[in-house]
């Protein structure tokens, strides 16, 4: 079966520094953290294989400035470089069985996140779908599940606790494994990586499994996808989308029968 | 027999940015790319002397700054390095069975295709005897003009637009695609395992195949035809013999020589 695992930084395991992540630069505080991911998306994947010997599996890096340590990620997979320049469904497609987002970050704005963010963590206060608050995770979850006649599962989520709250506030059924504790912006707990990396392919080979039996986050067109921004930075970004009007001087909204045609 | 393999890094899997690629310092970025064409380059190696045991294997680095990492090549394959140091055919004989073209990407002016380009940035396109051509054309129509013989150009690895590109020249040639062009700089990249794997056992066939895939031979004379970008200096390409400037921005050579031309 095809499986599709998107990634971000942020959330991996003793990852808790804005240093670690936004620089475009290989520091060795970027490259320690991007070494941090790989090994957890290398452990997700054995863990798809556990479940599925025949597994077909695409990485996309969702990292804006990339996440992945590219020389160490299983030989076995696809990959798709990178954060930006990429439109949306990133090559998801109605034919993969289930989605797993590793290393994902609490929404902008979430108390004691670490790292929280929505898209851009330099100009971005909220975004909403369809008046709901949600963050990367909840909006790629979204869209996975508009894919096709019946929409692609989000099956299973790696991040700190409360990444992994929000994704079990949307998707009861997700499998979730944490990598830390939030305890500030910039301050985590982290579990053990050893730990951390059991639970990973545990629980990828746990909701392979099971992933016909977890719902995908199926809702209903249109959409109404609203991104308001941080005081000081303007939304001029976002109006060169199909259908974008802008409702104050931060805000702005689309509303949509197709949400890969957004900036979701 | 002898075989020649000759690399290039743009069509690697698993490399698909200017950063990873050009520049003359060993950044972590080109580290990681020449790691990736030179583990491409040591499974066609590998497919090489499992169909020919007794192989005599030459590799040329065809990367202007350079793209195999020698401590990680095969030890049993014999090494030029660095693109540009070597004049044309760039140890290339026609004593050699059969060439072998990997990391090969996309002619300059390709949509979507990921770093196309033909030789430098400031190239617009090269055309031989009419016919517009990338750097792959333009080494296989040097293998098949040898003097003393064509070497036909067996196996061909790079992103799918070159492996098309390669079918076009001669329908036989093996292909081994590493990734899916998606823009300039981006790509879905196959999983290498699965690349390697095809390179071995596709080299190993090319091998085996080597009377059935025909050399790619352009007649002579050869009308060498270059357009660069406005502003950009034809004097490099002034330089060669029985070159003329036919506007601004193009040069012209008619040759019967094909390594004195700049393909």
């Amino acid at each position: 079966m095809k499986w599709y695992i998107l990634t971000d930084l942020e959330g991996a395991c003793r990852v808790n520094r804005w240093d670690q992540t936004r620089v475009d630069e290989l520091t060795p505080d970027k490259l320690y953290a991007r070494r941090m991911l790989t090994a957890e998306i290398n452990a997700a994947v054995q863990g798809l294989y556990d479940a599925d010997h025949e597994a077909e599996i695409l990485v996309w890096d969702g990292h804006g400035n990339g996440g992945i340590d590219n020389t160490l990620l299983d030989e076995r997979i696809a990959l798709i470089a990178r954060g930006s320049g990429i439109r949306p469904p990133y090559g998801l497609t109605a034919e993969h069985a289930g989605m797993l987002v590793l290393g994902q970050h609490p929404m902008a704005g979430t108390p004691r996140g670490t790292l929280a963010h929505t898209y851009s963590s330099r100009t971005v206060e909220e975004y909403r779908l369809n008046g709901q608050p949600v963050g990367e995770l909840g909006a790629r979850a979204v869209m996975a599940g508009t894919l096709g006649t019946r929409g692609v599962p989000t099956i299973l989520v790696s991040g700190d606790d409360l990444a992994c709250a929000e994704a079990r506030a949307l998707i009861p059924e997700v499998y979730v494994v944490p990598t830390k504790t939030s305890l500030g912006e910039e301050l985590a707990e982290h579990r053990a990586p050893a730990a951390v990396y059991s639970d990973l392919r545990e629980q990828a080979a746990a909701a392979a499994r099971a992933a016909a039996n977890i719902p995908p986050v199926r809702w209903a067109p249109p959409y109404t996808l609203r991104a308001r921004m941080k005081e000081g930075f303007g939304v001029e970004g976002y109006l060169r989308y199909d259908g974008a009007t802008q409702i104050d001087e931060r805000t702005v909204e689309v509303v949509t029968d197709d949400l890969t045609k957004t900036w979701i | 027999m002898k075989w020649y393999i000759m690399t290039d890094l743009e069509g690697a899997c698993r490399v698909e940015r200017w950063v990873q690629c050009d520049g003359s310092e060993l950044h972590y970025e080109r580290l990681e790319a020449r790691r990736f064409i030179t583990a491409e380059a040591n499974a066609t190696a590998a497919g090489i002397i499992d169909a020919d045991p007794d192989a005599d294997i030459v590799l040329w680095d065809g990367h202007g700054p350079g793209c195999i990492d020698p401590s990680l090549l095969d030890p049993r394959v014999s090494f030029i390095p660095h693109g540009w140091r070597i004049p044309a055919p760039f140890g290339l004989t026609s004593e050699f069975a059969g060439a072998f073209v990997l990391g090969t990407h996309s002619r300059a002016g390709t949509p979507n295709g990921c770093l196309a380009h033909t030789m430098a940035g400031n190239v617009i396109g090269y055309w031989l005897n009419g016919r517009e051509i990338g750097e792959l054309a333009g080494r296989m129509a040097m293998a098949g003009g040898l003097p003393d013989g064509p070497v036909p150009v067996l196996l061909v690895s790079g992103c799918n637009f070159a492996c098309a590109e390669a079918h076009e020249l001669v329908p036989e040639v093996l292909t081994v695609e590493t990734k899916l062009s998606l823009a300039p700089e981006r790509a879905q990249h196959r999983p290498p395992a699965t690349v390697h794997a095809e390179l071995r056992a596709q080299a190993a066939a090319a091998v085996h195949a080597r009377d059935d895939i025909p050399p790619f031979v352009v007649p002579a004379p050869y009308t060498v035809r270059a357009k660069l970008t406005e502003g950009s200096s034809l004097d490099w390409y002034l330089r060669h013999p029985h070159t003329t400037r036919i506007d601004e921005q193009t040069a012209e050579q008619v040759t019967a020589n094909l390594y004195e031309t700049w393909i």
